[in-house]
């Protein structure tokens, strides 16, 4: 046999022996393997668009606290354009919250009970290292891991509010496309881009390790 | 020059440069690919960011995401062992040549579309050594792909498995 079909045969059986124990080792350990078939990119923006139009998204069921923090905030946030709120509906197909609507939430005495509950996107390290105070985690390429304890809290719920990093990162989109899987309905849904990053910018309160 | 060849030749023939060769590269993809095995997700993230792969249907991003480290350590074993070296190295080529180039498009991108100066962008590659400065990670990538191909033109078969089960 001459060397460069050896070189190719060599390769091949080194090939296939890499898929052969990439795909055992992903099978069989216990957390952070990748599903074949899941797209973990999907941001659900067709269903939020089916949902829409059969019930238009709306930020009209805050509690009266919440609800006086978010004209508050509207009146005197200048800088909220009706061009950029427009920018941010065609961006996100979600409900989305800004950092003073998402102030209001926070401070609104129904989230203290579990009537708002906030949803931090991100891993594990990221959550342990700090969190919006009372956010429960829900890591969307770990799902299976916390699936159960976002149920309870989404059935009681009225507003899921779902961050990440902020900036570029799409977990929080993802996380949300996530719960429409399972049912949980689009309207309770409520995005915040500004995320981990404007949070803790603004000087707001953290929270570290687990809750 | 038929004395150069000569050193040059008995310096292959003792065996030690192509030892050290493999004990380099198998060693660091033994390390890259560990790291991404630690992560698979994080390692999923990163390639999506290139843009290659279809989302939809995504079977080929994560097949790539699963598969990619383990043949990273897959070879780097391998190469550490001298056990099928030229196939192993192969594959190696074969995977800087798929993937340097895509660092380099991607560092130019930003380049362009921060306006950062090309020799300080720094980024996490996805090669599983965290973030880098990318100028220098792509300096060692062509270093690592010239001594995958000292490895591929060496004639020498001592400190190898192979050498000793025969």
């Amino acid at each position: 046999m001459n060397a460069a079909r050896r070189t190719v045969l060599e390769a091949l059986i080194l090939g296939a022996l890499g898929v052969v124990v990439a795909i055992t080792a992903n099978a069989v350990r216990a957390s952070g393997s990748i599903k074949f078939s899941k797209n973990y990119f999907d941001k659900g923006t067709g269903r939020v668009m089916a949902a829409s139009l059969e019930k238009p998204a709306r930020l009209d069921h805050l509690s009266p606290e919440a609800a006086r923090g978010i004209s508050s905030a509207r009146l005197h946030d200048s800088s909220d354009t009706s061009a950029q709120a427009t920018d941010r509906e065609q961006q996100y197909a979600y409900q989305v919250v800004t950092f003073d609507q998402v102030v209001a939430i926070f401070n609104d005495p129904n989230t203290a009970v579990g009537g708002n509950v906030f949803v931090d996107a991100r891993n594990d390290r990221e959550y342990e290292a700090g969190h919006i105070p009372g956010a429960i985690q829900a890591d969307h390429y770990r799902l299976e891991d916390y699936i159960d304890m976002l149920l309870d809290h989404a059935e009681s719920a009225e507003k899921i509010i779902v961050y990440c990093n902020g900036g570029n990162c799409e977990d929080s989109i993802f996380l949300c496309s996530d719960m429409l899987d399972f049912e949980i309905p689009c309207d309770k849904l409520y995005l915040y881009p500004g995320g981990w990053q404007e949070w803790t910018d603004k000087g707001m309160p953290v929270a570290k390790g687990r809750e | 020059m038929a004395a150069s060849k000569s050193i040059i030749r008995r310096a292959d023939e003792s065996g030690v440069p192509l030892l050290l060769v493999r004990l380099v590269l198998g060693g660091l993809f033994i390390y890259m690919g560990a790291m991404k095995i630690a992560d698979p997700v994080d390692f999923l993230r990163m390639i999506r960011a290139y843009g290659l792969a279809p989302e939809t249907p995504p079977y080929f991003l994560n097949g790539t995401a699963i598969v990619l480290p383990w043949l990273e350590v897959v070879c780097g074993i391998a190469l550490v062992l001298g056990l099928w070296v030229r196939g192993a190295t192969a594959l190696i080529v074969i995977m800087l040549l798929a993937f340097t180039p895509v660092v380099l498009m991607r560092a130019l991108q930003i380049h362009s579309a921060e306006g950062t100066p090309f020799f300080k962008i720094t980024f996490d590659c996805g090669c599983g050594t965290g973030v880098e400065i990318i100028w220098i990670k792509l300096c060692k990538n062509t270093g690592l792909f010239l001594l995958s191909v000292l490895a591929l033109l060496s004639r020498s078969r001592r400190f190898r498995l192979t050498a000793l089960i025969a």
